[in-house]
């Protein structure tokens, strides 16, 4: 694991960073325009997986509903695109803060079960949210017809002003909000504060006789964790112009968790990776099969079973003791 | 005011009864599951989901409700027995996330398999006894009160299996202890493979019970599993008693709560049972203190 500010690597850090960078700034040079969408959605689904990597891989607590701050993040962008003011920051600024408040109520409520309890429970907050706005059809959300027309946000960006209606340039727009997603999570998880959160997953009970709170630590990452993927909900939409409660659904927070073992969790680069890689599978196969979740589900299962590595050692121990048989 | 009580509440709480006694199936099979292998069954509702269609396609073959049932039942513990030996087998003495994954995926299968196979749009199934009785006044249907039977009476069995007979005893003893049951001699292997199959043959019981009432279509797995996991949670994961009384409770709430607010808000309340409790007793009602 490279750590960005690690001496005598971060020559080399900075050297992988550039080349990364500038081949993903060449790239849309290189696609046509279904490619380019495609590409937009899979970097800005990375973040979304790599936000879960803080919760599930750095403090080791599975979370099963973690589409609901993706989901909220959406249509809290969509809201002020929409209703309010059509500025990207602002909408930014929303999510964030909508999330934060849902992750905030759903982290402090759920902490106290452990293991597979607060899986569940997390998949049953998720569900009311889901619920809550999938009947909410006489308000301005649109209940189960989702928050359509939303408008292409502007941006300005200390002096230009850059058009997001062209794919490319939401293209590099999402590509600089993934990079720098990644240096913010980057240096979280090499502070003191992710020496904490290893601490937790490593032997929750030592924790406190070091002097630290386990679960503040917890909620603090839960609420982090929420708020880049509310931001990752909410570029979603500003690039999709919609916002809807598949964005919410529960077979999303399970994609996620998958995307993050395929690219091996506790990495944060893993389930970015991750995040490409099932979006560019899921585009290929519903190209040619018409039962996509038919290959993806078993792709899934494949995953699972022969994959696992990642997560094996990090739910080993603790979960044993809390599942209640 | 008796009226009310006659003609409102009766139909309604007798309405939670049936539905209590058909989620209360689907937990307990995946109760028993979980308490005995450890595995968190997300795909459970797919297995109700196929019993129902199996049901449906044996319909539409030979029209006998009383052949379809125990066609569906079988097929779906065949493909219990194929799943269970396939997949589930090799994830043995992994942690339960790993289990909910894989339901996960394998319930997506199952769900776009059922619509390539049967088709998406929903389908309805004649209600095989359509006699009603009449109860204080009260007119009510005699098949939901004949799901009650049979709910009830498999309920007993179960309970009968799980504490008076060998293999019940033998099933336990490896719920407590699968490694010392294994060094007594009991095949664990097998008894893994039956449970899971007698659990989902339950699932698949369900389902083509309730396909007459509700209707029949490839994502009602979904609507159902969300039902049951949390009533076993509220119950206490792996708590066969709990689950059953959860599943009462929530299948009461859930039709009586529908008579003074809409449908769709009740789903939700049962949301909040499950909040409400997992906050108040994070072992689930039912689970004993210190049990988590």
């Amino acid at each position: 694991m490279a750590k960005l500010n690690s001496g005598p690597n971060l020559k080399k850090t900075f050297l992988i960073h550039a080349i990364i960078l500038s081949a993903l700034a060449v790239l849309p040079f290189f696609l046509n325009g279904y490619h380019q969408k495609l590409a937009v959605e899979a970097i800005i689904l990375s973040v979304f997986a790599m936000s879960l990597d803080l919760v599930m891989g750095y403090a080791g607590i599975a979370t099963f509903g973690h589409a609901a701050f993706f989901g909220i993040g959406g249509y809290a962008m969509g809201v002020m695109l929409k209703f309010l003011f059509p500025s990207l920051w602002l909408g930014l600024i929303m999510a964030g803060f909508c999330t934060a408040i849902l992750a905030f109520f759903i982290g402090f409520v759920s902490i106290r079960a452990k293991g597979i309890y607060f899986a569940i429970l997390t998949l049953a907050f998720a569900e009311v949210v889901y619920r809550i706005i999938f009947h909410s059809y006489n308000t301005p959300l649109g209940g189960s017809d989702g928050l359509v027309g939303v408008p292409t946000p502007m941006l300005h960006f200390w002096l230009f002003d850059v058009d997001l209606t062209k794919t490319i340039n939401f293209y590099w727009v999402a590509v600089a909000f993934a990079y720098l997603s990644y240096l913010i999570c980057r240096l979280i998880v090499g502070s003191p504060f992710g020496s904490i959160l290893s601490g937790i997953r490593e032997n929750e009970n030592r924790v406190p006789f070091l002097g630290f709170n386990v679960k503040w630590t917890k909620v603090t990452t839960f609420v982090l964790a929420g708020i880049f993927a509310g931001f990752s909900g909410a570029m979603f939409t500003a690039f999709k112009t919609y916002a809807d409660t598949e964005q919410l659904s529960f077979l999303l927070s399970g994609k996620v968790i998958v995307m993050g073992l395929i690219g091996g969790i506790g990495t944060l680069v893993g389930p970015m990776i991750g995040a490409v890689v099932i979006t560019i599978l899921e585009s290929i196969v519903s190209t040619y099969v018409r039962a996509h979740h038919l290959i993806t589900g078993a792709i899934f299962v494949i995953v699972v079973i022969f994959m696992p590595k990642g997560l094996l050692g990090l739910f080993a121990r603790k979960d044993r003791n809390n599942n209640g048989s | 005011m008796i009226d009310y009580l006659l003609y409102v509440i009766l139909p309604q709480v007798l309405h939670g009864l049936v539905w209590g006694t058909v989620i209360a199936f689907i937990a307990l099979g995946l109760t028993i599951i979980f308490g005995l292998m450890d595995i968190v069954n997300f795909a459970h509702g797919e297995y109700y989901m196929v019993g129902a269609f199996m049901g449906y396609t044996v319909m539409s073959v030979i029209p006998n409700f009383w052949i379809a049932v125990p066609v569906a039942v079988a097929s779906v513990a065949l493909l219990g027995l194929f799943t269970e030996f396939i997949l589930f087998r090799r994830l043995y003495g992994r942690e339960p996330i790993f289990h909910l994954l894989l339901t996960f995926g394998l319930g997506m299968m199952f769900r776009e398999a059922a619509q390539l196979i049967w088709g998406a749009e929903t389908k309805r199934m004649d209600v095989p006894v359509t006699a009603t009785i009449e109860m204080l006044g009260t007119v009510y249907p005699v098949y939901r009160l004949l799901i009650l039977g049979i709910g009830i009476c498999v309920i007993l069995l179960i309970w009968y299996v799980l504490k008076h007979t060998g293999a019940g005893s033998k099933i336990r003893a490896v719920a407590q202890d699968r490694t010392m049951a294994w060094a007594l001699g009991i095949k664990v292997p097998l008894i893994y493979t039956s449970v899971f199959m007698c659990g989902v043959a339950l699932a698949g019981f369900a389902g083509v019970l309730m396909s007459p009432i509700n209707f029949v279509y490839p994502t009602m797995g979904i609507d159902v599993i969300l039902r049951a996991f949390i009533v076993v949670v509220i119950g206490g994961l792996g708590n066969v008693m709990g689950a059953l009384l959860a599943s009462l409770l929530i299948g009461e709430v859930e039709a009586l709560a529908s008579i003074w607010i809409s449908p769709t808000i009740a789903e939700t309340l049962v949301f909040v049972i499950l909040i409400v409790t997992m906050i108040v007793r994070p072992a689930g009602l039912f689970g004993k203190a210190g049990e988590r």
